[in-house]
């Protein structure tokens, strides 16, 4: 039986789900200048000690790897590791922490990280900001987290027919629901303050043939998920790839029929990677 | 020894691999690191890509499976494909053009 919710209500119930991490808008919205993105840095390490000690423990996994010694503050990561990949590691683990507060975050995140790093990978081949990419794909799903944590049990049944009989995820949604996680998706996502297109790539990854062609960062969130499903990552029995919108191969310029192993070796590896230190 | 091509994570990399792209790594629009497709990865150079953060690399190795080994983890990978792409109307060129390139990729 659907809950007898509508799509009009869900902006009362966003204040109740866990804090968003300001940070992440912040840091979006200077990501031209250095300077504002490590003041909002600064801003978010003094008063969020918790996920400061995440970021530094990411941090410190690569700087292990890289046979590097370890670092007991961000500033020093900074000087380290280069300010680019700090903002990089910064926004992974803010939305990694912010997963882990809802009860269905390991369904989600390994998916959510493999279409955020395809789309910050595609991203560099259409002159999109590789930052606001990532946090796209990261977010692309955040319209489940918002029915798994009110709904629990509609979101089961949904997970059910998806993974027990083969439905499709939007449809099974619209019959459990009347909605599809894009469109709670859109809403929250609003609510947050992120960018216009970060919302834009949130509301219509399933739905993207006409904003797609005006919008590169749809196209590019929906090819990055096509890609993560298509390479099993992470491995799960509901990765399917149906249909492809050709709006999005003609907003990216793809052309699949030529050789693409750099592009899919690159999201692959990296997904590797990443599984490594944000895991 | 028949070799294979692969994408690999730079803590799954190994001395002896031979890099078959090359890797360019520039901060600040300086290059910093640059090692030649052909050349055999050493101690040495992986730690120099470690050190200027490189996350993979590509590289051929030796493939020491046996022939059937190697036809059966190919025939698993392409069950896997063929499942995930089930639904989808292969007919379509763009579709089949996406589906050929990840079997090219995943098929070795």
């Amino acid at each position: 039986m659907p809950p007898s919710f509508k799509l009009e209500d869900i902006p009362d119930t966003v204040v109740r789900l866990p804090a968003f991490p300001g940070v992440i808008t912040e840091l979006l919205n200077d990501l031209d200048d250095d300077n504002s993105s490590m003041l909002a840095l600064a801003r978010h390490v003094e008063r969020d000690p918790v996920v400061t000690g995440r970021i530094l423990s990411a941090a410190n996994r690569m700087l292990r790897h890289e046979g590097r010694p370890e670092v007991r503050d961000v500033y020093t990561a900074v000087s380290l590791i280069g300010f680019s990949r700090i903002r990089e590691i910064v926004l992974t683990t803010c939305i990694v922490c912010f997963t882990e507060t809802f009860c269905s975050k390991r369904f989600f995140w390994g998916h959510s990280l493999a279409v955020g790093i395809g789309a910050r990978e595609l991203a560099a081949t259409v002159n999109v900001d590789p930052n606001t990419a990532l946090v796209a794909g990261l977010l692309h799903d955040v319209g489940q987290l918002w029915m798994s944590y009110f709904y629990p049990l509609e979101f089961q049944h949904v997970r059910l027919q998806v993974e027990v009989h083969g439905k499709e995820v939007c449809a099974a949604e619209r019959e459990h629901f009347g909605f599809e996680h894009g469109q709670v998706g859109e809403i929250v996502a609003r609510h947050w303050g992120l960018p216009a297109d970060v919302i834009a790539a949130i509301a219509n990854h399933h739905t993207p043939d006409e904003s797609a062609a005006k919008n590169k960062l749809v196209a590019l969130t929906c090819m990055a998920e096509y890609i993560a499903n298509a390479l099993d990552l992470p491995p799960r029995g509901v990765n399917r790839v149906d249909v492809l919108s050709l709006a999005i191969f003609q907003t990216l310029k793809l052309d699949w029929s030529e050789d693409h192993s750099d592009l899919l070796g690159a999201i692959d590896a990296r997904y590797q990677y990443a599984s490594m230190i944000f895991t | 020894m028949p070799t294979r091509q692969r994408y690999l994570p730079l803590f799954a990399v190994e001395p002896g691999m031979i890099l078959v792209k090359p890797v360019v790594v520039a901060e600040r629009g300086r290059v910093v690191l640059s090692l030649s497709a052909g050349n055999a990865l050493t101690e040495s150079s992986i730690a120099q890509l470690r050190a200027h953060h490189a996350q993979y690399v590509c590289v051929s190795e030796e493939d020491t499976r046996s022939n059937m080994v190697r036809e059966q983890q190919i025939a698993a990978q392409a069950a896997q494909l063929e499942t995930i792409f089930r639904n989808a109307d292969l007919e379509r060129p763009e579709l089949r053009a996406f589906y050929d390139a990840v079997r090219a990729y995943r098929l070795v």
